[in-house]
């Protein structure tokens, strides 16, 4: 199950990655922001957009005007429970972003929900022992496998023509091998840098 | 740049020592592996004391993280002393594994358990101390794990807090206690009349003389003790001493979340009225100290499970003792945790 799911991880991300339609190029950035569930529980995650769709309600001599954009987001995130495990999250995000331009300063906001779906492996941290007959084994290494499915909510603005500032709430389940349903909030704050100057 | 090279190299030495398994203050974290089962173990507290003292936690379902959680006066004090071995039981709290019904059995937890004793004796050596402590359902376990003598012999104690003994006579034990507190609070309380008709409604069931009850038909003496429950803190019967939660969430990985949105019982409840027959025929095995702790307004395992349980073992009068604490209910640790904590010490002080 796990290697299925890595599997197909890894076929829609090469997919996505190399078969972009070139004209969109423009608009690809990635994010780098802090990830901490409730908070406060360390974490980071690393993102890369590429743009599905793009539409543009431009008119000539208004000051502002709304962008559409669909972008799938290729995503990894590490948070940590102390004394507990390392998680790492592989996954997808299919973000929605409406983004207003202001024509003369060509500042702009996004408002950016989106759908996530991802692999999240738990390592254990501390010593692992593991029973044997009557006896026990020490072992380097073990964890948990589950998915997640997950909701969000970003918000996002020019800084400069390099970087744009993030701030974001997320939620997502984790469906554990103990059918387990656990629930994960994690706010976001961090950045995006863009690819090229747009 | 020179200092900051050796700050670093500093920094990076100190992550790389090697902790200190006997120390006052230790912090060791384990995994235990067994029978597709992956368990937390948290040993928190004072490890050169030799002394081990196994918190099992309540539900079926709960998670120790809820004695950090709920109330650090209590833990704190007692790890100044002593080692406290925090054990979340196979899919409860940050356990984690197989969800296999089949193996959420009692039997099962009871070899889950004595699997823990043995690692920390593998651990800590053969020497340690260890005293077992169960709170509600943890009592429960705590019980059927001492009827087997070998297993009995691991242990210098038992501390029971709040503790299901036998499930079947809780919810009369419950009843009574429930009456005895309406006639308390009748003359007294601003919640008068609805004591008077939690009176009535406790003696409709009384009358009744249901004699076994089961997982299902349990639910109206639950339904009372809730409503009693309510009234106890509608009248301030109970002390509150609550930690910031919030220092449990980031510390010990405290879910509240989980605690709401996943109850793990299985079928254990069933199994603890069938289990039942073996209480009233095992509780003679038991020949170790026995310490009970109760609130006095506890209507969830009452008192009366204390005194059945003291009333049946095989330990002599000298070495069993019940502590009624006046200002607590089924938490002890929530409502009066220092007071709890000196108890145990006092406790563990004489059988160590």
């Amino acid at each position: 199950m796990k290697d299925s799911i890595v599997m197909f991880l890894l076929f829609f991300s090469m997919n996505f990655v190399y078969c972009q339609d070139i004209s969109k190029k423009d608009f690809k950035n990635i994010g780098i922001n802090y990830f901490g569930e409730l908070g406060l529980r360390p974490g980071i995650e690393i993102d890369f957009g590429f743009p599905l769709k793009i539409k543009e309600n431009k008119k000539d001599n208004k000051k502002k005007y709304l962008s559409h954009f669909i972008y799938l987001r290729p995503t990894l995130a590490y948070f940590h429970y102390p004394h507990n495990s390392n998680n790492f999250q592989l996954g997808f995000k299919f973000n929605y972003q409406f983004k207003t331009v202001n024509t003369f300063t060509n500042r702009y906001l996004n408002f950016e929900p989106y759908l996530k779906i991802a692999y999240l492996r738990k390592s254990f941290i501390g010593e692992i022992y593991e029973t044997v007959n009557e006896d026990f084994i020490e072992k380097n290494n073990a964890g948990t496998n589950s998915y997640t499915l997950g909701l969000g909510l970003d918000f996002g603005g020019y800084l400069n023509q390099r970087i744009d500032w993030l701030f974001g709430v997320e939620y997502f389940s984790e469906f554990t091998s103990d059918q387990l349903i656990l629930h994960r909030f994690l706010a976001k704050l961090g950045i995006r840098i863009k690819l090229n100057n747009v | 740049m020179k200092y900051l090279l050796v700050a670093l190299i500093a920094l990076m030495l100190i992550n790389c020592s090697p902790e200190e398994i006997f120390s006052d203050h230790a912090r060791h974290d384990y995994w235990l592996l067994h029978e597709g089962a992956k368990l937390p173990i948290i040993v928190e507290g004072n490890t050169n004391s030799m002394i081990f003292l196994i918190l099992l936690h309540g539900g079926p379902g709960g998670s120790a993280q809820e004695f950090n959680a709920s109330s650090k006066a209590f833990t704190d004090n007692l790890e100044n002393d002593y080692a406290l071995v925090y054990y979340d039981q196979r899919n409860s709290g940050l356990a984690r594994g197989e969800w296999d019904e089949e193996k959420l059995t009692i039997e099962q937890h009871i070899e889950d358990l004595d699997k823990v004793l043995e690692l920390l004796k593998h651990k800590y050596g053969a020497d340690i101390k260890l005293f077992l402590a169960g709170h509600s359902w943890g009592s429960y376990l705590a019980t059927a794990y001492l009827f087997d003598a070998t297993q009995q012999s691991k242990v210098n104690s038992f501390i029971n807090i709040n503790g299901a003994i036998h499930r079947n006579l809780r919810n009369a034990h419950n009843l009574k206690t429930i009456n005895e507190i309406a006639d308390e609070q009748i003359p007294i309380s601003s919640n008068a009349d609805a004591w008077s008709n939690l009176k009535n409604d406790v003696q409709e069931e009384i009358d009744k003389n249901i004699e076994i009850y089961d997982a299902k038909t349990e639910s109206i003496p639950n339904t009372l003790k809730s409503k009693a429950s309510d009234l106890i803190l509608s009248d301030n019967l109970l002390d509150q001493n609550l930690n910031g939660i919030g220092a449990s969430i980031y510390n010990d990985n405290y879910d509240p979340f989980l605690m709401l949105s996943n109850e793990r019982k299985g079928t254990l409840i069933e199994q603890m009225y069938l289990f039942d027959n073996t209480v009233e025929t095992s509780l003679q095995n038991l020949n170790l100290p026995v310490l009970c702790i109760y609130g006095k307004y506890d209507v969830t395992t009452s008192l009366y499970q204390g005194i059945y349980l003291q009333d049946n073992i095989s330990t002599i009068e000298a070495d069993k003792k019940i502590v009624i604490l006046e200002k607590s209910g089924h938490s002890t640790m929530k409502n009066e945790p220092i007071l709890l904590a000196e108890e145990i010490k006092e406790w563990i002080e004489n059988y160590k």
